[in-house]
């Protein structure tokens, strides 16, 4: 039996630092928070003001594989795999005035799965389905939004993606809350 | 005897030729790719933006339609962005690695309900500006 290790990374975003400090609620205004960090990774107004998200990802995938020597099995491979994301998140509300009103920075760790599979010896294939952490941001699809299917067109006025209704973090299920009148 | 140094020649041999296929038949791969704006606000050559004075014009016509436009309740913000992602792959059986990166270039710029500048910000991480169109 031949065994092979495999490690798949994929890092999303620039990572933020984890804590951020000299925070004062209404006191720090966002001028501060966009020359500590930067652009956000996403803005959305609130009736009672705005809010800023910072948002990065780090999706690992670590396989190990089994193969045979004999015959045609030795052309193939028997992976196992586990993949984990490390996230890194702010938001920062702040008040119609762009003084801050709340804030909270976590960073964590996620098992996002695990899989097997049967692939040729010289491939290199995901196994754990990550595609949804690794979407487009909502700026790129931005200026397409009246493209997308009719469910989505009727959803825009409400849709997390306009910048107007709120926001979500990456990889944020769709069958929960404003995206199930989407029809996902 | 000489059927056992027969032997452990043949599986020395063996060796050797698994370790020369995975060193040969192992392989990479390099890719790269980019999606957005051009990051025009990394020209050396754009006239510094003024708060107060600067015009959502004249951020129009300097860097063209933005990524996206936000309406906030008492400000209008122009948010640009450029994504570029570089992946490496090395295959050699015993040893194998992918690794991708997404990175963003930004800016955003903040105007009040008169169309003029009130703040902007680039990210602290920036790509290298290409002038060719």
């Amino acid at each position: 039996m031949l065994t092979g290790c495999t490690s798949i990374s994929r890092q999303v975003g620039r990572e933020p630092e984890p804590t951020i400090p000299n925070l004062k609620i209404s006191r720090t205004h966002f001028h501060d928070i966009l020359d500590k960090l930067g652009p956000p990774t996403q803005i959305t107004a609130l009736p009672e003001g705005f809010v800023f998200l910072y948002e990065s990802l780090l999706i690992i995938e670590n396989q190990v594989g089994f193969s045979s020597t004999r015959g045609v099995l030795s052309w193939f491979k028997f992976s196992f795999s586990d993949a984990d994301v490390d996230r890194i998140v702010h938001i920062f509300t702040f008040d119609r005035r762009g003084y801050l009103r709340s804030h909270v920075g976590k960073m964590t760790r996620k098992d996002i799965g695990d899989g097997s599979s049967l692939q040729f010896l010289f491939a290199l294939e995901q196994v754990v389905n990550t595609g949804y952490l690794e979407r487009d941001p909502v700026q790129q699809d931005w200026g397409f939004m009246l493209l997308n299917p009719l469910p989505q067109i009727l959803n825009s006025n409400q849709s997390l993606d306009s910048g107007t209704r709120g926001l979500e973090q990456t990889g944020t299920p769709t069958a929960v809350g404003q995206r199930t009148l989407e029809m996902h | 005897m000489l059927k056992k140094t027969y032997s452990i020649a043949f599986h020395c041999l063996q060796a050797m030729t698994l370790a020369g296929l995975i060193f040969f038949i192992g392989g990479c791969a390099t890719s790269q790719e980019e999606k957005g704006a051009k990051n025009h606000w990394r020209n050396p050559k754009l006239p510094a933006w003024e708060r107060g004075r600067t015009t959502e014009q004249n951020v129009v016509e300097a860097l063209g339609p933005p990524s996206q436009i936000i309406a906030l309740n008492d400000q209008t913000v122009y948010y640009y962005m450029q994504e570029q992602s570089k992946g490496k792959s090395y295959i050699f059986i015993v040893w194998n690695r992918s690794e991708k990166t997404i990175r963003y270039d930004r800016a955003v710029f903040f105007f009040n309900k008169n169309g003029i500048l009130d703040k902007y910000s680039y990210s602290p991480e920036a790509f290298p500006y290409d002038p060719a169109p």
